[in-house]
């Protein structure tokens, strides 16, 4: 598969507090830090609808043409399902821009807040940061 | 939409019947007794209005049905524990309900394109809180040997120690975690407790028999209705062993051999207590069901544990709302729990990596790369797991 040019962006943001905290089974900050934010685009490797939280598996070229293997938490497959997913919404190849927070120790994942298609679509993914700011 | 319809209709019904059921104590001192407003967008339902008795309908085998997907996503914008500001009271003014309504609406708006949304929860409830009994409407006091337990307590939505206002991030082993983290189970009576996602229950019966299946996660109570033996004392459960019978429509869940490994709260539901409260291999709960009109049933849980809770039990009761539309996913939580893991990585990872100490005063969002501290759990302005003086607006 062929990837545009990416574009991995990391900011400190401050991220405001919704009004209903959104609580996955497990603590959020134990794996993720919610205080940063971080913008992959890239292309789709696969889905997986897995309980207790789907993963989505993107591939990132880097500017120095590395291809970065990204793994990004999402809701659980039954909040997708409610969120109008389905099995055929992100097929493999989907050029897609994915916001989250980054893993605290460095790794390649993401806790998803939303994605965006190249058309500017964007759906929720479910990610489980307690103080997303809920996209619009 | 018309599942959220149904349910404030419903509702409506449902609150008011539930003042006819409830124990003296807790009718006693609730506001005077007015007509719910009922929204102008609810539909007509064919329920007789609550002076009118409910004529149960019965099983082909002659036990009343209760039978249907009965979700608690109407009770997500209720919190577990009265809010202060609404004092003694245990239920809201025709004022509050319409704001609360209003409020629900607007979430559900906010929602609907935000994350772990799906609560469908547009609409809200006549309680204050969700716990009646005690009547201050409070998770009661621990024992000293609650104390104890609780303590010993391990679960990722543990304060840390350094920071009572953050999670623990110390994650070493199994052991460092709780039996909800690792998708054992939620426990009684948490799973009759609506959180943010994954509220369906379904009721389903067969002679002699009465099947609670709860959503999150996925989990199946088989309840004999007849006279059957009770297990061995020696043998234990995470969700106990129940038996049911009924009193007139009413079907009655004493449940006892529970292993004593379970959270008595969850941080996901709404206005819980912090932080986590143990249970024991003592505790016995009573639930009452009664259907009190076609969409409507009262249903009550009382835990009563005297070892840890200073006031002997409490109780948590309200009104579930039949929804057949409602669509149960499986939840097979254990299948991809990368969190344990991932948790423990990071853990290490961390323990390898220090880092320097936050400024003092840093907040939330203020941890730099790599930063340990964690975040904040919503505090004062969220809803979520915090002291009763702190639960937030909405």
């Amino acid at each position: 598969m062929r990837s545009k040019l990416m574009n991995v962006v990391m900011g400190v943001s401050v991220l405001l507090a919704t009004t209903l905290p959104l609580m996955a089974h497990h603590s959020f900050s134990a794996e993720f830090d919610g205080s940063k934010q971080v913008t992959l685009e890239g292309t789709v490797v696969k889905m997986d609808f897995v309980n207790p939280h789907s993963w989505l598996y993107v591939d990132v070229k880097k500017p120095d043409g590395m291809i970065e293997h990204w793994k990004v938490e999402d809701g659980a497959p039954g909040v997708l399902l409610r969120l109008d997913w389905n099995r055929d919404t992100l097929p493999p190849g989907t050029k897609i821009k994915v916001v989250g927070s980054p893993a605290k120790d460095g790794a390649l994942r993401l806790n998803s807040r939303s994605i965006e298609f190249p058309n500017g679509k964007k759906m929720s993914m479910g990610g489980s940061n307690p103080d997303a700011e809920q996209p619009k | 939409m018309r599942k959220r319809n149904l349910v404030i209709a419903g509702l409506s019904i449902g609150a008011g019947l539930m003042l006819l059921s409830l124990p003296k104590s807790f009718v006693a001192q609730q506001a005077p007794a007015k007509a719910p407003a009922v929204p102008s967008n609810a539909p007509q339902t064919t329920a007789k209005p609550a002076t009118a008795p409910y004529k149960q309908p019965m099983t082909s085998w002659g036990e009343p049905d209760i039978s249907g997907m009965w979700p608690i996503n109407h009770l997500v914008n209720t919190d577990l524990q009265r809010n202060a500001r609404y004092g003694d009271r245990a239920f809201l003014t025709d004022e509050e309900f319409a704001a609360a309504q209003k409020s629900a609406e607007a979430s559900q708006k906010q929602k609907a394109s935000g994350a772990i949304p799906s609560s469908e929860s547009g609409a809200a409830i006549r309680q204050t809180g969700l716990i009646v009994d005690p009547p201050n409407g409070q998770f009661p006091p621990l024992t000293d040997y609650g104390k104890q337990l609780q303590a010993k307590m391990e679960s990722s939505y543990k304060p840390d120690p350094a920071n009572p206002s953050a999670y623990k991030s110390t994650f070493d082993g199994i052991e460092d975690f709780g039996p909800w983290d690792r998708c054992i189970t939620r426990g009684l009576p948490v799973s009759m407790e609506p959180r943010n996602y994954n509220n369906g229950i379904r009721i389903t019966q067969a002679p002699g028999y009465v099947i609670i299946t709860t959503e999150m996660a996925h989990e199946s109570r088989v309840i004999p209705t007849t006279p059957q033996p009770r297990l061995d004392p020696s043998i234990r459960e995470w969700l106990g062993e129940s038996r049911g019978h009924w009193e007139g429509n009413t079907l009655i869940v004493e449940t006892t051999n529970f292993n004593g490994l379970t959270e008595l709260t969850s941080a996901g539901v709404p206005g819980s207590p912090r932080p986590l409260q143990p249970s024991t291999p003592n505790m016995k709960i009573t639930e009452r069901f009664k259907r009190t009109a076609t969409n409507s049933m009262d249903y009550s849980i009382k835990v009563e544990d005297p070892t840890i809770l200073a006031t002997g039990s409490f109780t948590v009761a309200y009104p579930m709302m039949l929804d057949n539309s409602y669509q149960m996913y499986e939840y097979a939580c254990h299948e991809g729990n990368t969190a344990i893991r991932n948790y423990i990585e990071t853990y290490r990872y961390a323990k390898a990596h220090p880092q320097p100490a936050a400024p003092a005063g840093a907040g939330r969002g203020g941890g730099g790369a790599g930063g340990r501290g964690g975040q904040a759990p919503a505090g004062g302005g969220g809803r979520g797991q915090a002291p009763p003086a702190g639960a937030g607006q909405r």
